[in-house]
């Protein structure tokens, strides 16, 4: 990390800045040399074979030293399912381009029917002699303009039960009917794009993995996933940052930290990152000495997402001197230096308006309450 | 302040509403809003009877803040419809030539006269005050950075506090076009409220109003009951909103408003926003009536409604979901507009600690049982 991760990104993601595509497939070639970014991926398809307690202390590890996001799409998401789920043609056509960084992928899931009842999908797949002719639009696609190629779930077949019916289809971004329409969030960025497929043609070689057997297989992916999604790496790095924010002094006044309420409040943050360190430490174990860990992993998302929003905040407070405005009195370069003190301010604000969207995507709170809830009143 | 009756202050508030709902103030500029304002003569609402305002109280000035909140409309009313109004007014009294504030305060109640005021510097600490006032009294410079001036990029005139030579703080009327004055060029707001950086540089076109007085006191009470105000104008909006979103926004084949989870959210929410109205109506009524319990209550209102509007505003962005978090809808609007409010001032922490200062008072009656026995020498000991 220290040798290879390029100063100018480590300074962007100390900062809360986003990067562009060139710096994320830079790092990505970067860790690739090692193969560390397909670390979890088994040796038979050209990963390192790590388990998931390797992989936790990897991603925990670069996070906390200021790892660029290690965008999932292709590596993390498809991947896992190509290998695991598609044949030879699939996995000699698409496994070595996502491994070598050299080609991007966006997700297509949620529709604008189908948020938390991620099931109702209404993008339709309809078989015309070798091929799929899909139609339709997928929504909150993260950095779908800079896509190379995006796997969708889409209906290819009617059916009483929603989850029946939906098959895991992958389309060349490239492909004719297919168009990027962005959607600026609420921190004044651009992460987010709707879509559009207009009768896209795809070849049913595309198709992954049994037709109608889509929503099984995505249910598998977030399944594996779910311990990864406590990311308590990064959470223990904007914890650093606020302690940093607090401990400097601000133009002529005292540092927040000498205040009991202040020091008190990051001293709770680190006790319940802790607490759920531990809660994921003890699921890997359990995992690793092959025991069934269930559905109770979801709480890790659940926690997880709820403590960096308020981790975020404390950010957000410890800089509520002059109204938020971006000009100030402190001098942010002590924060860290790779920070430019007229960013980071920037880059808290930022952050915390972002990080909003932590308990809305990948299962809302609400929704892992519900799953939480059955596994808790069946006990 | 004398404040208007109860009938007043109905039909205040249903011409106020009025204006903000059925006009066309939201495609108009910031100064376009503001000269409507006074040509319905509500830019005068904090200026005295004495000096040609309406001297209507701080409840008149919450129904304005309220509906402008609401919806989310950009003007110089909380710098220049309330602190310069009164700042000037009060000021009269301690200045060589009160006839040339008596024509300014003429100029805001017109409209043709917009002041930016240093919010930051005039009621926080005035150990932050960065402007110094050197030269003689009669010859007074100015120099330094002022980073919080509300509505310097659309003003006429600024009221900055600073440090003279003897340490005691000044508080200073310039003019914003006067030689040695720059003004940052782009708001540093992330509410999209006009706030500037102003530098200046050997200025000596300033106009000394006098050390900071009761004038300064006031102004920050309505600035803050103003600020209280416009969070619950935020919190109606939202709660709104957010209500017919979870109406019509269907999912696993009912409204989200099915979901009991949801429903007890936005109870939590009219809970922040109910709770809010009541405060800052009390705390309006206390300050007008001129109760020296006045502080007291606009450090409860504030601290209150500026955590509940940010509580609120979250609680929108996550009952929207994705749409939620776009910068295309206004829910994210509001919620960095509830993020200033509560970081104004010093922000909520600020209130707090001011607050624990507050003389003890007696929740009930005139004294407070406890406090009587604790005073008492326990006779074990004696």
């Amino acid at each position: 990390m220290d040798e290879r991760l390029p100063a100018t990104t480590r300074e962007k993601v100390l900062a809360g800045r986003p990067l562009d595509k060139h710096e994320h497939v830079e790092w990505h070639k970067i860790l690739n040399e090692r193969g560390w970014y397909t670390g979890h991926w088994p040796k038979s398809v050209g990963g390192l074979g790590w388990s998931p307690m390797q992989r936790w202390i990897f991603e925990n590890e670069i996070y906390y030293r200021g790892s660029p996001w290690l965008i999932p799409f292709g590596v993390t998401f498809a991947a896992p399912i190509i290998y695991t789920f598609g044949n030879d043609d699939q996995k000699a056509r698409f496994l070595p381009a996502i491994k070598s960084g050299d080609a991007w992928w966006a997700q297509g899931y949620s529709e604008t029917g189908a948020g938390s009842d991620l099931a109702n999908v209404s993008t339709r797949g309809v078989r015309d002699g070798s091929d799929w002719i899909i139609s339709g639009s997928k929504i909150w696609t993260t950095t779908a303009h800079w896509a190379d190629m995006i796997f969708a779930i889409v209906r290819t077949r009617a059916s009483d039960k929603p989850q029946a019916g939906l098959s895991f289809i992958l389309i060349d971004m490239a492909s004719p009917g297919v168009s990027v329409e962005p959607i600026v969030s609420i921190d004044g960025h651009h992460h987010l794009n709707q879509v559009f497929f207009d009768e896209v043609r795809v070849p049913d070689a595309n198709l992954v993995g049994e037709e109608g057997k889509g929503w099984g297989y995505a249910k598998f992916l977030l399944e594996q996933e779910r311990i990864l999604a406590a990311e308590v790496g990064r959470c223990a790095l904007d914890l650093d940052k606020v302690k940093a924010l607090i401990a400097q002094p601000r133009g002529i006044r005292p540092p927040l930290g000498e205040q009991g309420i202040w020091s008190r409040r990051v001293a709770e943050l680190e006790v319940r990152l802790t607490a759920l360190e531990s809660t994921a430490l003890h699921m890997l174990s359990k995992e690793q000495s092959g025991e069934e860990i269930g559905v109770m992993a979801s709480m890790l998302k659940l926690v997880g997402s709820e403590l960096s929003q308020e981790i975020d905040a404390a950010s957000l407070d410890a800089i509520n001197d002059l109204g938020l405005s971006a000009d100030h009195f402190g001098d942010s370069s002590a924060v860290s230096p790779w920070a430019r003190p007229d960013r980071f301010r920037d880059g808290v604000i930022g952050q915390y308006l972002y990080g909003r969207a932590a308990t809305i995507y990948g299962g809302s709170s609400e929704v892992q309450r519900n799953i939480l809830s059955k596994t808790v009143l069946d006990r | 302040m004398s404040g208007l009756d109860e009938s007043e202050l109905r039909a205040f508030e249903e011409s106020v509403s009025t204006f903000v709902t059925k006009g066309d103030a939201g495609k108009s500029s910031p100064r376009e809003i503001w000269q409507s304002v006074a040509d319905l003569g509500w830019s005068s609402l904090a200026i005295s009877e004495a000096s040609g305002g309406l001297e209507s109280g701080t409840s008149a000035i919450a129904i304005v803040a309220r509906n402008l909140g609401e919806a989310l409309l950009e003007t110089p009313f909380i710098s220049t419809g309330v602190v310069a109004s009164i700042v000037l007014d009060q000021a009269q009294g301690s200045v060589k030539d009160p006839e040339h504030i008596a024509a300014l305060l003429e100029k805001v109640t017109t409209g043709d006269v917009v002041v930016g005021v240093a919010v930051e510097e005039l009621f926080g600490d005035p150990a932050f005050v960065q402007l110094e006032l050197g030269g003689s009294a009669e010859k007074p410079v100015l120099d330094g950075r002022s980073a919080f001036v509300i509505d310097a990029g659309i003003a006429d005139h600024l009221l900055v506090p600073a440090k003279q030579a003897d340490g005691t703080i000044a508080i200073c009327l310039v003019s914003s076009d006067a030689d040695g004055v720059t003004i940052d060029p782009a708001s540093s707001s992330i509410d999209g409220r006009d706030v500037r950086a102003v530098t200046f540089e050997g200025c000596r076109d300033v106009r000394c109003l006098g050390a900071p007085c009761a004038a300064i006191e006031n102004a920050g009470i309505a600035l803050r009951l103003a600020l209280s105000a416009e969070a619950i104008g935020i919190m109606a909006a939202l709660n709104k909103m957010t209500g017919e979103y979870l109406k019509v926004r269907r999912q696993f084949g009912v409204p989200l408003a099915r979901f009991q989870v949801l429903q007890h959210r936005l109870v939590d929410m009219a809970l922040d926003e109910q709770q809010s109205i009541a405060l800052v109506e009390r705390a309006c009524n206390v300050v007008d009536a001129g109760s020296d319990d006045a502080m007291r209550m606009v450090l409860i209102s504030r601290s209150f409604t500026a955590k509940a509007v940010r509580r609120v505003a979250e609680d929108s962005v996550q009952l929207h979901g994705g749409v939620g978090m776009t910068d295309e809808l206004a829910i994210g609007h509001y919620l960095k507009r509830a993020l200033v409010i509560g970081a104004m001032l010093g922000g909520i922490d600020e209130d707090l600690r001011l607050l624990s200062e507050q003389p003890q008072r007696p929740w009930f009656g005139d004294t407070a049982p406890l406090e009587r026995t604790l005073v008492q020498p326990n006779p074990a000991t004696v």
